[in-house]
């Protein structure tokens, strides 16, 4: 199958869409720089950031769009990351929209235990001013393995609609 | 319109919801074992496609049935194809989703996950057929329901 040209929906997904899908849709979408790890009030000023809860899994939510027109989302989905691709990709299928029109991102692999507990305990159990510190730790640790993800996918699905493309 | 059946794996009960409302099965007696056996993806999709969904075929108003396994959390999934058809701007009226699991008997889950998830093809097979033998007439009255449901839309 041939990817198609042109303008793509990208969604991040994580276990909650609180903390590392959204980090990195924001770096892709250019609202956190990427030389330094943010500061505590830049991550609280996302939109979204530490404020999704359990009600807020399976919403795609619109970050923003990308300079090459993508359009970045991001989604709480959380074990079911191979159930909700394969319904992603299947349902777009039989809406008849073209392979590679939706991309599915995984943040999961940048995510470390920090993030993990912090998250835990912020969004699960509530007690957001023990978890907070510590998801906020977590994130601007894990901040440059974002970065990596976030602009190889930008790179990756900028390609196409460049004119030297094949 | 398309119309999804979904149950837990897209293997058997939203398979033979599919093919009652299709009229590849009888409305009016219960089929004996090899007529499920014959269905296309009765108790043959594996634990790996879930969530897929499966085109089954189109019923002589035009609307498009589906199969589809949800997992687990079948209210997460849903929300979340909601979500996406919304995002893609696709009519929402398009599209419904029926629970063919709902009410299934015991055996037959047993049944799936013998056969599907441990493998034991020839026991949980017979164990699925026979539940849903026993529960056919409430798959009918959900068929039923579904296509006095299309008619109205």
């Amino acid at each position: 199958m041939t990817e198609k040209k042109g303008p793509k929906k990208i969604i991040y997904h994580c276990f909650g869409g609180a903390h590392s899908s959204l980090v990195a849709a924001n770096i892709h979408v250019g609202r956190l720089s990427f030389d330094r790890p943010p500061t505590w009030e830049e991550l609280m000023a996302l939109p979204g950031y530490e404020q999704r809860t359990a009600k807020d899994h399976g919403h795609i939510f619109y970050v923003g769009n990308d300079e090459y027109g993508n359009e970045v989302y991001v989604l709480g989905r959380r074990n079911y990351s191979s159930v909700a691709r394969r319904a992603i990709y299947g349902i777009a299928r039989v809406i008849g929209l073209k392979a590679g029109e939706v991309v599915m991102i995984d943040a999961m692999p940048c995510v470390n235990w920090l993030m993990v507990i912090g998250g835990y305990l912020s969004r699960r159990c509530g007690l957001v001013r023990i978890g907070r510190p510590i998801v906020v730790a977590g994130t601007r640790r894990a901040f440059y393995y974002l970065c990596a993800l976030a602009l190889s996918v930008k790179e990756r699905y900028a390609l196409p609609n460049k004119e030297t493309y094949p | 319109m398309k119309v999804f059946y979904t149950c837990y794996g897209s293997a058997h009960s939203s398979v033979v919801a599919a093919a009652i409302h299709l009229g590849y099965l009888p409305k009016e007696r219960v089929p004996p074992a090899t007529e499920f056996l014959h269905l296309p993806y009765y108790d043959r999709n594996p634990s790996k496609v879930i969530g897929t969904p499966f085109f089954m075929g189109a019923d002589p108003q035009g609307n498009e049935v589906y199969i589809m396994g949800l997992g687990a959390e079948k209210a997460l999934i849903r929300r979340i194809v909601k979500n996406f058809l919304e995002i893609c701007g696709y009519p929402a009226s398009q599209v419904l989703f029926v629970d063919a699991l709902n009410g299934i008997p015991l055996i037959t889950k047993i049944g799936g996950i013998l056969s599907r998830s441990l493998g034991w093809v020839a026991f949980g097979r017979r164990l699925t057929i026979y539940g849903l033998q026993k529960h056919y007439f409430h798959l009918v009255s959900l068929v039923e329901c579904t296509q006095e449901y299309l008619r109205k839309a």
